[in-house]
């Protein structure tokens, strides 16, 4: 039954990799459960998925802190880049180019180099998604962007906390094939789900108070 | 709490919606027609339905560069073909006529030929379009403002979306535009909704960024009570184009031109469900109800829908005045001599005094025995006119008055209620009109069914 586990250990391949791979269909479990039955939107289930793991390599708080920067000065720049005219993909090419730099001088700094320099990727991945993020800001505006990140951002957080719950990973690392099954069958439940999104039910409370029920018989 | 939750069960959610409706009913073939503006209005226009002029098509980069722009009109939209939620969506409302030339944006703002350049560009490459592929943009004609709009919207031009299943316009709503919606109707980018009767096409509640409202922010203006000009047509072309395009659960946008009437906007294969705000009415519920009829022509499904949803505008009405809303035709049942009820149809006719019952239902229901005679003035000059106690029922309300015997021959109506009954009621003359004596015969067999 463990063979999913144990299999990579016998072959001397660290033991964590299993268990971040295990972490992919639970974050996205988590990230499908809070679009269809909470409503929180977020940017789809690969960039939050991304973002949590980028998390994991550095720990939430080191984690954040850079992923914030790369977006405060992301914001920054795109504002900045906006009254030379120029096209879209050139333009978050400028962008991504100078968070590069940005992050680099960061570096510099001993005690931060301890942290991130063992997790390179992590801070790659991060400066790869401010695309997307600053796409969002130029799409929908100021307001709608906000929303959209900080809800990415929550729900990161979440998978964060969620995936490093130490139940659940004694639990994966128990019994993986029984985990992927109730995945599995989680998902399945969550695609036929056709109720309203418990934001929906915030969203139409006027209409829903303003429904009369036809009367029983 | 409980009735809550058990009220919501008839909100359409964006789940329901996706799985129940949009899956099953509307192919990809049916979506691709919705998706692409252009093709859409290539369809609509092939089945003759109204949709606005193409000005101008810019594909590649290469025909923007040669674009000639003398010949762009004073006043168009520029739209990307793709485009999805109104994003990309340039109008522009006039043009400077000192140069350099700047064309006006609905939100005052100049704009350049270098403005419209970039904006071109970025469409092209697909910054607006749903999956960010390469895109083409096209100028469109400028629908002019019907001056009824005038008050309510300065840039921008409202239009109406039609929820439309199984040939049934469903739900409806008006869509005005404001400053801040840079002269697009779209709710999320700040315009206004409000709900529509759809028997009357008269605007109900309003909402503003999913909010209630009563009033046009700003400015003490009810948005409660606009009747929409051209009603039916609009409803008939709703379903028409459900009928062409083939999208089982289809959003019609449609715009009335002041010279040219209501045209077909767009067609949106995935609509959005803040129209149940606007109408303070469950969709799922509605939809449900339209489900599996049989629905044998276009007018037949306009006609169920504005039976089954309209009706709100009246009740409330209704209500305040404490007066029933009565049409120009009405069901009747006339109390005969033995206190039997026999109905039939009747007409409302607020330019008489009198009610008036035909000689022929008078001899046969025992009812014709003058209580005295009236002289009238009549095209045919003094006449004197038997009069008889008559009482009736119209609309449950039982009225115990004096009518006139009508010998007038062949009558359409066996009655004819004159204004001195109808004081405890409100007719509306848009309700309930049937011209042809077919109709109204076919009316009174089958009401006389009904009753019997």
């Amino acid at each position: 039954m463990d063979f999913l586990i144990n299999y990579p250990i016998q072959n001397n391949i660290q033991q964590n990799i299993p268990m971040l791979l295990m972490m992919i269909p639970v974050i996205g479990t988590i990230i499908a459960f809070a679009r269809q039955v909470i409503g929180i939107k977020g940017f789809g289930i690969y960039i939050p998925l991304l973002l949590t793991i980028s998390f994991f390599g550095m720990g939430l708080n080191y984690g954040l802190l850079m992923f914030i920067t790369v977006l405060l000065t992301g914001t920054g720049l795109r504002l900045l880049l906006k009254k030379p005219r120029l096209l879209y993909l050139p333009r978050i090419a400028i962008i991504l180019t100078l968070i590069t730099l940005i992050v680099f001088l960061i570096l510099q700094i001993k005690f931060l180099n301890k942290i991130y320099s063992r997790n390179i990727l992590s801070i790659l991945i991060m400066i790869a998604l401010a695309e997307k993020f600053i796409n969002a800001q130029i799409e929908r505006g100021k307001r709608g962007a906000f929303i959209l990140t900080s809800e990415t951002i929550g729900l990161s957080i979440l998978c964060y906390y969620i995936a490093n719950f130490k139940l659940l990973q004694n639990i994966i690392s128990a019994y993986p094939i029984y985990v992927i099954l109730t995945i599995l069958l989680i998902n399945v439940f969550l695609g036929k789900w056709t109720g309203l999104r418990i934001s929906e039910y915030f969203r139409f409370r006027e209409a829903i108070r303003h429904i009369e029920l036809p009367k029983k018989k | 709490m409980f009735t809550f939750f058990q009220k919501s069960k008839y909100i359409l959610g964006l789940n329901a919606r996706n799985l129940n409706y949009i899956r099953p009913y509307n192919s990809k073939r049916a979506i691709c027609i919705a998706d692409n503006k252009l093709l859409t209005k290539y369809v609509l226009k092939k089945a003759g339905l109204p949709v606005p002029d193409t000005y101008a098509i810019v594909s590649s980069i290469k025909e923007l560069e040669e674009f000639n722009w003398l010949n762009l009109p004073v006043a168009f939209t520029l739209k990307p073909n793709r485009g999805s939620l109104g994003s990309g969506v340039l109008v522009v409302y006039g043009r400077r006529k000192k140069p350099p030339f700047y064309w006006i944006k609905a939100n005052n703002k100049r704009v350049s030929i270098e403005n419209l350049k970039m904006h071109i560009l970025n469409i092209l490459e697909g910054a607006f379009s749903l999956n960010k592929l390469p895109d083409v943009a096209f100028f469109e004609e400028r629908v002019k403002l019907l001056k009824l709009f005038k008050l309510y919207t300065r840039r921008g031009i409202p239009d109406i979306r039609i929820i439309v299943h199984n040939l049934v316009p469903v739900m409806a709503e008006l869509r005005l535009p404001t400053p801040e919606s840079e002269g697009r109707a779209n709710l999320h980018l700040g315009a206004i909704g409000t709900g529509i009767d759809v028997g009357t096409g008269i605007t109900t509640t309003a909402i503003y960024k999913d909010r209630l409202i009563e009033y046009m922010p700003g400015i003490k203006l009810s948005l409660r009570g606009i009747k929409i000009p051209f009603w039916k047509d609009i409803l008939k072309l709703a379903v028409l184009a459900q009928k062409v395009s083939k999208i089982g659960f289809l959003g019609v946008d449609i715009a009335i031109d002041r010279d040219k009437g209501p045209m077909i906007l767009e067609l949106n294969a995935r609509p959005g469900l803040s129209i149940q705000i606007a109408n303070l009415a469950p969709l799922k519920d509605r939809l449900e109800r339209v489900k599996g009829l049989k629905i044998p022509s276009i007018e037949r499904g306009v006609k169920i829908g504005q039976n089954l949803f309209g009706g709100e505008v009246e009740e409330e009405l209704e209500e305040i005045s404490g007066r029933k809303v009565i049409g120009i035709n009405e069901p009747i049942e006339i109390i005969d001599s033995h206190w039997d009820k026999h109905p039939t149809m009747a007409k409302i006719d607020t330019g008489a005094y009198r009610t008036a019952l035909s000689y022929e239902i008078a001899e046969k229901l025992g009812l014709n025995k003058p209580i005295k005679y009236k002289k009238v003035r009549s095209a045919l000059g003094v006449e004197e006119r038997p009069i008889i106690e008559l009482s009736f029922i119209l609309d449950k309300v039982l009225i115990s008055t004096e009518a006139f015997i009508a010998k007038r021959g062949e009558m359409k109506y066996d009655v004819i209620v004159g204004r001195k009954d109808l004081k405890r009621f409100l007719v509306d003359p848009s309700k309930n009109v049937f011209m042809s004596s077919k109709e109204v015969e076919e009316l009174k067999k089958k009401y006389a069914l009904q009753k019997s």
